[in-house]
């Protein structure tokens, strides 16, 4: 996949800012192949609800509901190179896990590309 | 006032976290409220009553969401009682600075189809911020009433109740604006409306609760509850069941996506439709005061200093400003005793039973309240004012090492005030192997019910050093909480803890009134513990020290006496003798009794002659082995109650009583040996 120049949100320099791309390796949901054991009858909802419930999608459905998705614009408010991230997205400030924020795909805006990391 | 039996209105509020729901309902009820559970979960629930003309309403207060998907138990609570309860009307608390994000939960409210108000809270904020918000167009677009308020100066509210009143009198207008999803989308929600519309099964088990659109949309989004519900209802070859799994694939064949992310695009692209009319901004990426704050609060050299700082400051005022009223209290009681004591000498029993049972028990406890309130006011301020969330994003680190969550770092902390709110506010992690652990390790942190029993020791074993002491109880909590919860995520709960995802509220300044009524909330549960459950504790246990008749109170041949010695072969090995039974068996009701089981065992009277007393039963040594053995055996009462509704089994409440009972034995072994061969006594 070409992201064209995104780069990884835990990459970017406080004050650094940009809109983001898309949330990688998170989803877990309806590969290839999978879809139709997926969307089968009963039973195999049971089974769905099991992807469902897994980290990768939850966290990717929390990040949407806090208003991270593609095409929102986001500013980077502190990065210390270790530890947790924090981001504004609209007015909200989010605290994010290193981990989390490296996989939040951004095409930077402005300012010096990629301060470290 | 006399009531007419009209119809009870009932009002119901809603809103993201942080947005002032709670000001909100403050200001609507004058701070007169009734806090108690949701049925079944232990979210807290709050009601009072409001008036709004001459008509009176109940306020229900909902707890904050993000959002009204079947991922949190909050969300669940929520959209089920609005569905189920049909309030006549919601308020929706919205943070004007924050509106994007704050109408995503509205265009979900709307989706409902109750009849909303908006309530535009913050509008100061906003206008600092240079946000413009047309407050007409807004109402417009979203086909609700709008009302700008500034809760925290409790303006706006006669706009609010006003509207509030409009709208139970059926004037206000609704316009029933739906968030529409692309033409394909909508389409197969035509068709699933349809198919679930000529069910009839579905149509008995939803019975008017949800409508047949908006039960389509969560099929669609594939929400856990509602597939649950249908799964219930229908069979596997039901036209519903065949219809779902057809749009399903027929959706993610056009676009190559889960439906999920195609309806959240379509709210979102709602709600910047929206704000792109109704909002203005004068300018973008502002710097807020928050990040300068931020800045310095969350650096990463001076973050943990500074947190550390706050924690002593905590402790210091707690223990340090408690000492005050504790000794007014303590005089109090013993004024109290006195008079008691001279005026009712007759008949012996009843004396007994008040000098001894009553005041040695209740009065023993109630000396504690101003530590216990002080606590509750530090740990509201550090919420009101924000900070309590860059707590949990400073130890996230920490935490995630220990094999928990920078989230759980909060009930860990209000977990030193007491075990109970604490284990309550597990609720805000996401994980259910964070939450396990947090849960079952919490009763590890000293909460404010075992600080009696380590004053009364400490007093009488350790004058010279009490703080040390005390002090080195509270590490060992924490040390031993740390090394559990690895254990537990080693063996129980395998697998790597939830990556940390948490909004940062602004700082705030804390309102007096905001932080006194959570310190009330949270602090009067004491008060109310130690008139019921203390109050009942002390007089069975002067029972049990009296009878039968005719023995010398509080001696081995009484009945409290018998069972001690039963099982004084278990704490024979820790040095204790047959009356640390007693005091430990009743301070599995509340750990503050065994402070009054010894008041009423000793005889009573003041904390002086109890102190000299309790040298004939227990050494230093002993007494340090009783105090840690105090600090870790079995959660009390209450909290295995919460740890049992809100791990929804017995087993897990079970264990929680079971292991720490176990290591409460294994560390006092340890500490009272060691101590004997270091030569202690």
């Amino acid at each position: 996949m070409s992201d064209g120049g995104a780069m990884p949100l835990s990459f970017m320099a406080p004050g650094q800012s940009g809109v983001l791309a898309e949330v990688h390796g998170l989803r877990h949901h309806y590969r290839e192949g999978e879809d139709i054991e997926h969307a089968g009858p009963v039973k195999t909802y049971r089974r769905a609800h099991m992807y469902h419930t897994d980290r990768g999608h939850r966290l990717e459905h929390r990040l949407k509901h806090m208003g991270l998705i593609p095409g929102a614009r986001v500013e980077i408010i502190k990065n210390s190179l270790s530890g947790p991230v924090i981001v504004r997205v609209g007015e909200t400030r989010l605290g994010l896990a290193r981990g989390v924020a490296s996989r939040i795909m951004v095409f930077p805006e402005a300012g010096p590309p990629g301060a470290g990391g | 006032m006399a009531a007419k039996a009209e119809k009870k209105y009932v009002v119901a509020l809603a809103g993201n976290p942080n947005a002032g729901k709670t000001t909100v309902f403050n200001n609507l009820t004058g701070g007169r409220q009734h806090v108690g559970n949701w049925p079944g979960v232990t979210v807290e629930k709050k009601e009072g009553t409001s008036r709004g003309g001459s008509l009176e309403f109940a306020l229900v207060d909902l707890p904050g969401t993000y959002s009204l998907t079947a991922y949190s138990l909050e969300e669940v609570i929520v959209r089920d009682f609005i569905a189920g309860n049909k309030p006549d009307a919601v308020v929706n608390v919205v943070d004007a600075s924050n509106i994007e994000r704050n109408l995503y939960l509205t265009t979900q409210l709307l989706e409902l189809g109750v009849p909303l108000i908006v309530a535009l809270n913050m509008m100061d904020v906003a206008e600092t911020r240079g946000v413009k918000i047309d407050v007409e167009l807004l109402s417009e677009l979203l086909g609700v009433p709008v009302v700008p308020v500034v809760a925290l100066r409790n303006r706006g509210t006669d706009e609010l109740t006003e509207t509030i009143a409009h709208a139970l009198r059926g004037e206000a207008r609704f316009r029933g604006i739906q968030v529409l999803y692309g033409r394909e989308a909508e389409e197969e929600i035509a068709k699933l409306r349809a198919a679930i519309e000529s069910d009839e099964a579905l149509d008995q088990a939803f019975l008017g609760k949800y409508s047949a659109r908006w039960l389509a949309v969560k099929l669609l989004e594939e929400d856990e509850r509602v597939e649950e519900d249908l799964d219930r209802v229908e069979g596997p070859d039901a036209p519903v069941m065949k219809q779902l799994e057809e749009s399903r694939r027929h959706l993610f064949s056009i676009f190559g996506e889960d439906i999920e992310t195609v309806v959240v695009d379509n709210r979102y692209g709602f709600v910047a439709g929206i704000v792109r009319e109704a909002v203005k901004r004068e300018r973008e990426g502002y710097a807020s005061k928050s990040d300068r704050i931020d800045n310095i609060l969350t650096n990463r050299i001076l973050g943990f200093p500074i947190f550390a700082f706050f924690m002593w400051l905590m402790f210091f005022l707690t223990f340090y400003l408690g000492k005050f009223p504790m000794h007014w209290i303590e005089a109090l009681v013993k004024g109290f005793s006195n008079l008691v004591s001279t005026n009712i000498t007759s008949p012996v029993w009843l004396h007994s039973l008040l000098v001894n049972g009553v005041i040695g028990g209740v009065g023993a406890v109630l000396v504690f309240l101003p530590q216990i309130f002080i606590i509750f006011i530090c740990i509201s301020i550090l919420e009101d004012t924000g900070y309590m969330a860059r707590a949990a994003f400073i130890m996230d680190r920490i935490m995630h090492w220990l094999g928990l969550h920078g989230k759980s770092f909060i009930p860990l902390v209000m977990g030193f005030g007491c075990n109970v709110p604490a284990v309550m506010a597990t609720r805000t992690l996401e994980s259910e192997k964070d939450r396990m652990i947090t849960i079952l390790v919490n009763p590890l942190m000293s909460c404010t019910a075992r600080l009696p029993v380590y004053a009364l020791f400490t007093a009488a074993f350790f004058a010279a050093n009490q703080g040390t002491i005390t002090f080195s109880l509270y590490l060992m909590g924490v040390i031993l909480a740390i090394a559990m919860a690895k254990l537990f995520r080693k063996t129980l709960f395998r697998g790597e803890s939830e990556p940390f995802v948490m909004e940062l509220p602004p700082y705030r300044w804390p309102t007096a009134k905001g932080t006194v009524v959570h310190m009330w909330e949270r602090g009067s549960l004491f008060l109310r513990k130690a008139g019921t459950v203390i109050l009942a504790g002390s007089v069975i246990i002067w029972l049990l020290a009296y009878l039968p008749w005719g023995v010398t109170y509080g001696s081995s041949a009484s009945i409290a006496g018998k069972i001690g010695h039963f099982f004084e072969p278990l704490v024979k090995p820790l040095g204790f003798d047959w009356r640390a039974v007693v005091a430990l068996l009743f301070g599995f009701v509340a750990k503050e009794i065994v402070v009054s089981t010894f008041g009423a065992l000793l005889g009573g009277g003041t904390r002086a002659t109890i102190t000299t007393r309790l040298h004939t039963i227990f050494t230093p040594l002993t007494a340090y082995t009783f105090m840690a053995f105090t600090l870790l055996y079995t959660p009390c009462l209450a909290t295995v109650a919460v740890i049992k509704k809100e791990t929804g089994s017995w087993k897990w409440a079970a264990f929680a009583v079971a292991y720490s009972l176990v290591l409460a034995w294994l560390v006092a072994f340890l500490i009272y040996r060691v101590g004997l061969l270091l030569g202690g006594k």
